[in-house]
Parts: structure tokens; C-alpha cells; sequence
């Protein structure tokens, strides 16, 4: 028997183990393979559906699902975090004492926020990137009566035009509360430009112009003082805020920092178009965990996790590697709250964004309905 | 110029259907495409597409037969009875070859549900 230990139950590790159990299928029902999918919780969030929390557009019961009503009912699911994962032996070791073994390893344990490792940012910061964040910062907006807000990014972060996002959303919905002639947003960005890819940073000059958003780059945040409501940067530039809202800096997940060898800040040194873990053909890294440099969003965790159902399964079939992954990343970016554009690209095409549309906003709101088709390894 | 009018009442269409929908609209579509595509796609399980198969064709053959609509006229008259209770009233009704014919149908049923795995 083949067994395959996919290790995250978020999107990545969902799709995997969703997409094996299809391609899988008759090994499955006869007992020629196993699928187990270990979790560090029983729910599954739709993350992206955060920014519309934010804003009171969606309710939280929307975005959350039961993780075992997500997954195929002939995978093993455990809520049992992994404390040690060891590639060589391909032995995880859980929270809970338990050894488990495979042929073919999947490492998708996502990535987590690291506010504190700015100074009084956790305290003096809004962030919409968890659930209470996220309600907690509709709450404040919901009695905001207008000032300075600073839109803070930090990287590296997921959800690559989060950032945009959230800030062109933010000047409509002030401006539907009436509060906007009252307020300045101004949005900090660590390197020179509006955001890391320069055609998105092209792209969104003009889209801040006309909001009337001001912005300022090369900002990396060197701390955050609660008390006086200032925000400073490494380059000594210092902003007062009345609200301010922060993209707070990731890293990947301790577990792989501390097994894997070369896992800087939890990112796993990973073969960007095999998507193994580097010097491993049985162990792969998906989503959000890998080193790779393209931006870590859904839709890249999507992708990638389709190359290694492809390859996995034709490994069990056949004995061989079915196809590379391209690079493909896909992102809509919402413009307001009526209007959207998108953005895809891949490891030879640059992204190049389209002017904002209204048809592309619902597409969005369609695709925010849809995910679960996606998380099951349909769409 | 006709081939104009064409794309022109087409791109009035397509502006009806965009301003006639809306956020919530859009998001009610999605979720019940989402739903029905969920439902659908259990299809692609070879037992499940099977057994909906199976029950399928029965669900003909009771039609054919008439079996559903005696099940629905079964279910009026049943409705309609009255329940006296009373440890009398059930031994009369055992005796009646019908109930003894019914309890014999559930026991078959049982004895070849328990050979199932």
C-alpha cells in the first residue's frame, strides 16, 4: 500500500488531498493507497473572504466550513498538528504523541502572522487577515467618524493585492458613510513603488490618483507607538494615524522552520517547477510554505497543488513525474465596491491589470460563493 | 449598418442584464450554482453514480406499476384512520392477512439488509 500524509488542512493541503482522492480513486476503494490529512484545527476558513468581513458584506458562519465535511470521506483526517517532520525517514510526529508514516509526504502548513516582531504593532494596529481582526476592525469602522488612516504593509505577506484592495474599498465605504471629506488614507509600502510587481505598481498609480489616496513607499515599518498614534520607518519617516490598518509580516509555520534544513523564516527551500522539497522526489511543498518568489496567494496554493495531484498519482501509476509547474498565479483585485480588475501571470508572462469593471467585481463575489467547489477539488 | 444594430441591441442586452443584477443577487446565483454543482459532482463516486442509477429505474418501475401512486393513496387513507389504542385493537389488526403480509414484507427487508456489508 502507498501512502500519502498531506500535512495542513487549508486550501493547499485540501486541494491535494481532494485532488488525489480522485485521481486515486479505485487505489482508494481497494486499499492499494491511503490519503491522510493531518490539521491544526477542524475548520476550514476562506480566507479572501476576510476583506468583505471587514467591510459587513459577508458574516463569519460564511467563511467557515467543517474541515472533515470538506475532504473526501475515504481520507484519513486527524486534528493533530505536527510537532516534527522528518524528510528523510518520512515520519511526522504529532501533538499528540503519534508517529505517522508515508511514501509521498505534502508539507502545506500555510504561514502565520508575526506582528510582534514589530514593535507596538500588535497593540496599536488593526489587521483584517484573521477572523477576530477582521471583526474587529468592521466594529471600529462601523463607529469611525473620519481622520488619518494609514494603510500599513509589511512584507512578506499573503494575498498579494490585499493591500490595494483594502484601500480602494476603504475610500468607498467612507465615502458612502459620508465621512470621506474628513479623511486622508495614505498607504505605506516597504519598497520604492506601490506594490512589489511594477506593473501592478503602474497599474495602481493612477487608481490612487483618482481616489485621491497618497501613499508612501520605501516604508519599512520600524515601530508602532500606541500612546502618541505614530508609525515610524526604518528610513525615519514618521506618520500620525487616527485608525491605523496593517498587513502584517509573515512567516511560514515553526514546525517547518525547525525540521526542515534551510527553511529561512519557514519557507522550504522547494524546486520551483517540480515543487519538491530540494534534494527530496517524495516530499513536495505546496502553497503558502514554499521559498519559491512569486506571491503567496490562493490561487498560487491552487495551481501548484494541481501540478502535485498530477504528479503524485501518475508516481503511484506509472513511477514517473507527470508535469511542471508554470508559475501560474491568478488575483482579482477589487477597486471599490462596485468595480474590479484582475491580475494573472506565470514564470515567462508579467502580470499586466485591466481597467476595473463592474462584471469582474461580481465575478469575484461569484468566485467568493464558489471556493468550496475549489477546496473539494472540483473547480 | 443591420450588423450594427445587431451588436448595438446586444450590448443593451448585456447593460440590462449587468444593471439588473445585483451583489446580492449575483451572490444567491453563485451559492445555489455551488450547491447543485456539489450535488452533481457526488456523481462522479462510481457507487454513488450507480446506486442513483439503480434508484432511478426503480423509481420507474414503481411508477410504471403504479406502486407510487397506491404508496400516495396508502398514506391518505392511513391519514384519514382513527387509532383507537388499546392492546385489543393492535391483536385485531394482527390477525388481518394484510398486516401479517406487511409485517412479512419489513422482515424480508430486514433479513437482506443484515447481508449487506
Amino acid at each position: 500500500m502507498k501512502k500519502v500524509l498531506v500535512i495542513g488542512g487549508g486550501m493547499a493541503g485540501s486541494i491535494v488531498a481532494n485532488g488525489l482522492a480522485r485521481k486515486l480513486s479505485k487505489e482508494l476503494n481497494n486499499g492499494t493507497v491511503e490519503i491522510t490529512v493531518l490539521s491544526a484545527t477542524d475548520k476550514h476558513l476562506y480566507q479572501p473572504g476576510l476583506l468583505y468581513l471587514t467591510f459587513g458584506r459577508v458574516t463569519e458562519s460564511e467563511l467557515i466550513r467543517d474541515q472533515r465535511g470538506i475532504l473526501d470521506n475515504r481520507i484519513k483526517f486527524y486534528v493533530d498538528p505536527a510537532t516534527n517532520i522528518d524528510t528523510d525517514t518520512k515520519k511526522v510526529t504529532t501533538k499528540s504523541g503519534k508517529v505517522f508514516e508515508c511514501d509521498y509526504m505534502v508539507i502545506a502548513t500555510g504561514s502565520r502572522l508575526v506582528p510582534e516582531n514589530v514593535p507596538g504593532l500588535s497593540e496599536g494596529a488593526h489587521n483584517f487577515y484573521s477572523i477576530e481582526g477582521a471583526k474587529k476592525l468592521r466594529d471600529t469602522l462601523k463607529t469611525f467618524e473620519g481622520g488619518k488612516v494609514v494603510v500599513n504593509v509589511n512584507a512578506p505577506h499573503k494575498c498579494p493585492v490585499a493591500p490595494i484592495e483594502i484601500t480602494c474599498m476603504l475610500h468607498d465605504f467612507l465615502n458612502e458613510k459620508g465621512v470621506l471629506d474628513k479623511s486622508e488614507i495614505i498607504y505605506t509600502y516597504p519598497v520604492g513603488r506601490l506594490h512589489a510587481m511594477q506593473p501592478v505598481a503602474d497599474w495602481a498609480v493612477p487608481e490612487f490618483e483618482k481616489l485621491g489616496i497618497k501613499s508612501e513607499t520605501l516604508f519599512n515599518t520600524k515601530e508602532v507607538d500606541p500612546s502618541k498614534k505614530t508609525i515610524t520607518s526604518e528610513e525615519g519617516v514618521t506618520l500620525n494615524y487616527d485608525l491605523l490598518i496593517t498587513i502584517p509580516p509573515h512567516k511560514g509555520q515553526q514546525v517547518v522552520e525547525e525540521s526542515i534544513e534551510g527553511a529561512a523564516g519557514g519557507w522550504a527551500p522547494t524546486d520551483k517547477k517540480k515543487l519538491y522539497l530540494e534534494g527530496k522526489t517524495d516530499v513536495f511543498i505546496c502553497g503558502d510554505t514554499t521559498n519559491i518568489p512569486i506571491s503567496k496567494a490562493g490561487s498560487t496554493a491552487h495551481f501548484e497543488a494541481d501540478t502535485i495531484v498530477d504528479n503524485i498519482s501518475s508516481l503511484i501509476k506509472e513511477g514517473t513525474i507527470a508535469r511542471d509547474y508554470d508559475g501560474k498565479v491568478f488575483c482579482f483585485i477589487e477597486t471599490g465596491k462596485e468595480e474590479g480588475s484582475y491580475v494573472w501571470f506565470n514564470y515567462t508572462t508579467p502580470p499586466a491589470p485591466g481597467l476595473p469593471t463592474k462584471a469582474v467585481h461580481r465575478f469575484k463575489l461569484a468566485y467568493n460563493k464558489m471556493y468550496w467547489l475549489s477546496a473539494k477539488g472540483m473547480l | 449598418m443591420e450588423n450594427l444594430k445587431g451588436v448595438t441591441e446586444i450590448e443593451r442586452f448585456m447593460q440590462a442584464g449587468s444593471d439588473a443584477l445585483t451583489d446580492n443577487i449575483t451572490e444567491r446565483l453563485a451559492t445555489t450554482a455551488a450547491n447543485g454543482l456539489e450535488a452533481v459532482d457526488k456523481l462522479n463516486d462510481e457507487d454513488i453514480r450507480e446506486g442513483v442509477i439503480k434508484l432511478l429505474d426503480l423509481i420507474g418501475n414503481l411508477n410504471r406499476s403504479g406502486a407510487i401512486d397506491e404508496l400516495s393513496k396508502v398514506a391518505e387513507i392511513t391519514a384519514k384512520q382513527e387509532c383507537k389504542g388499546g392492546i385489543f385493537s393492535t391483536i385485531s389488526m394482527l390477525g388481518k392477512p394484510e398486516t401479517q403480509r406487511s409485517l412479512q414484507f419489513l422482515l424480508n427487508a430486514c433479513a437482506c439488509l443484515q447481508k449487506c456489508k
